[in-house]
């Protein structure tokens, strides 16, 4: 129902509304804006709920030097996106660390997210999200890395990922009589 | 157009986060699939902690190892050595303890220390509690199979070598019906796999794949189904050398041992009705029980313990007239005569009390 206010009334009410903002805005490395809800924000990155608490977020827009905007902007996404989906029992607890065992498998539409990255906004996400110390974004990003490995022989992921095989022929004879198995292609 | 896929209304939903004041920069309109990199290695560039929580989710010992392989420094994030995890509570040669042994507290340290396991390839697992008690005392030491899955499924995912999971409560020990059942997991590089729960538990194979690397195979205390012992020795061990078996049938059954690879077999398997062994390497045979009927094939045949041969009805199809070693039971003599020559003969005599007055 709508309710009839003075003018004074509506203009007390949207100072109110600012001060009490449910974003909050960051800034890229290379100076673009990008705004967030503050309870994604909070409740997804460890770094970003400690700003907030201690009152360091500035409200033109708070730095983020090691982040470039393409990386922001997902990041950003990834948190509105969150923010809007019902969050399931498995996404609130993170009591569980990133490095043990079991792990949440990503929902439906956080795969569809990261599906859509090419190589380096993949890998540019999974820094944001590691300097940002959000724990379920690293969850679902390196999952994905972990599934361009699956079934690859070693030639196949350095060919995917671009990595030098360091090992002297040495080395590798004596890891090939280790591992005969782990060189075959499937 | 499918629902849900159109890419206009999922650029609007992206963008609507976007302050207006700040100059619309596009996405990449239809991003490459991030199946190749462009040339830079991106990967390396990750922290270690990173690069090992990406290994730990590959959740499966091939990939992990093979990852380990791509470069110096994935091996070493991978672990070298890689841990091997031993929970052991032997509680066979101790004096009865005052109170009954509790399995509950090794269950719930042994659950523990996996879930805060962060290696994603273990060298071996092996959990081990034994208490051999008196049955009275069984009551406070019950093993659901519940708390058995999440190990083999441990195993399947990250054990790389050796496999050994012997868990005896007492109130499993010979009371049929007891117990449930284990189905084993594939584990497909592992080399070694060792398991006992008491009789009750039956033990399910998976019924398709190969254990492709296993070469040792231990099932002690359990029941199996004779057709998928069968068919676990004969087709899903390929490189199967070394097999021991102390176990019951669910029902009578006739098994057989045809294998390539076997190099040595302890046969100790209750209900069997008639056993035929094929096996054109084997070296070492221990055949424990009476079994109505044996054929044997094992042209390289060195030793040989059958305390209950039988000549009726137990024969040799091939094999050689020399052995090494050879042991008969007190009444089986009559094996000596299958051989013309045997080194190290072994013979227990039995002398009648009577005979020494």
């Amino acid at each position: 129902m709508e309710v009839d206010k003075g003018k004074g009334e509506a203009e007390e009410t949207r100072k109110v509304a600012e001060a009490d903002r449910d974003t909050v805005t960051l800034k890229s490395s290379d100076g673009k804006l990008f705004e967030v809800s503050k309870e994604a924000a909070a409740r997804l990155s460890t770094v970003l709920a400690g700003m907030i608490a201690g009152g360091s977020i500035d409200d033109n827009g708070t730095d983020l030097k090691q982040i470039g905007s393409e990386a922001l902007e997902n990041v950003v996404d990834y948190c509105n996106k969150h923010a809007n989906s019902i969050p399931s029992a498995a996404l609130i607890s993170s009591s569980i660390s990133f490095n043990t065992a079991p792990f949440k498998e990503p929902e439906e539409w956080e795969r569809k997210f990261v599906d859509r990255l090419s190589h380096d906004a993949l890998f540019d996400l999974v820094e944001a999200a590691n300097f940002l110390g959000m724990e379920r974004l690293l969850d679902v990003t390196c999952h994905k890395i972990s599934e361009m490995m699956k079934g690859k022989s070693p030639d196949q992921i350095r060919e995917v990922f671009n990595i030098k095989n360091d090992y002297t022929k040495e080395e590798l004879e004596e890891i090939r009589q280790e591992l005969a198995w782990a060189f075959y292609d499937d | 157009m499918i629902p849900g896929t159109n890419p206009e209304k999922e650029n609007q939903q992206t963008h609507s986060n976007r302050i207006d004041s700040i100059p619309h920069r596009r996405h990449h309109p239809l991003p490459p699939p991030p199946l190749m990199g462009a040339g830079e290695d991106r990967i390396s560039g990750l922290p270690d902690e990173l690069l090992h929580g990406i290994f730990l989710r590959l959740g499966s010992v091939r990939d992990a190892v093979r990852a380990g392989v791509v470069s110096r420094r994935w091996r070493h994030v991978l672990g070298r050595p890689l841990p091997e995890l031993v929970f052991e509570q032997d509680l066979h040669d101790h004096e009865p303890p005052p109170r009954p042994p509790r399995l509950e507290p090794f269950l719930d340290s042994v659950d523990a220390a996996l879930a805060a396991c962060d290696a994603p390839v273990v060298k071996r697992l092996r959990i081990y509690w034994m208490w051999c008690g008196p049955l009275s005392m069984a009551a406070a030491s019950r093993l659901p199979t519940g708390r058995v899955e999440p190990w083999l499924r441990f195993a399947s995912e990250r054990v790389v070598d050796f496999l050994d999971l012997h868990v005896h409560p007492p109130g499993l020990r010979g009371v049929n019906g007891e117990g449930g059942v284990i189905d084993l997991p594939l584990c497909e590089w592992v080399k070694g796999i060792s398991v006992g729960f008491g009789t009750g538990w039956r033990i399910r194979p998976p019924s398709a794949g190969l254990f492709q690397a296993l070469t040792e195979l231990t099932i002690r205390d359990g029941c199996m189904d004779g057709s998928e012992l069968t068919a676990l020795v004969c087709t899903q061990c390929p490189g199967l050398k070394k097999l021991h078996l102390c176990l019951r049938l669910v029902d009578a059954f006739d098994i057989s041992i045809r294998s390539d690879s076997l190099q040595s077999l302890w046969f100790g398997v209750q209900k069997t009705r008639r056993l035929e062994i094929v096996a054109p390497e084997l070296e070492k045979l221990s055949v424990i029980l009476a079994i109505d009927e044996v054929q044997i094939t094992a042209p390289k045949l060195e030793e040989l313990v059958w305390p209950k041969f039988d000549p009726s009805c137990h024969g040799f199809d091939d094999v050689g007239r020399h052995l090494r070693m050879l042991e008969p039971g007190r009444k089986s003599g009559s094996l000596m005569q299958q051989f013309d020559e045997v080194d190290d003969l072994r013979l227990t005599i039995s002398i009648p009390q009577v005979c020494l007055q």
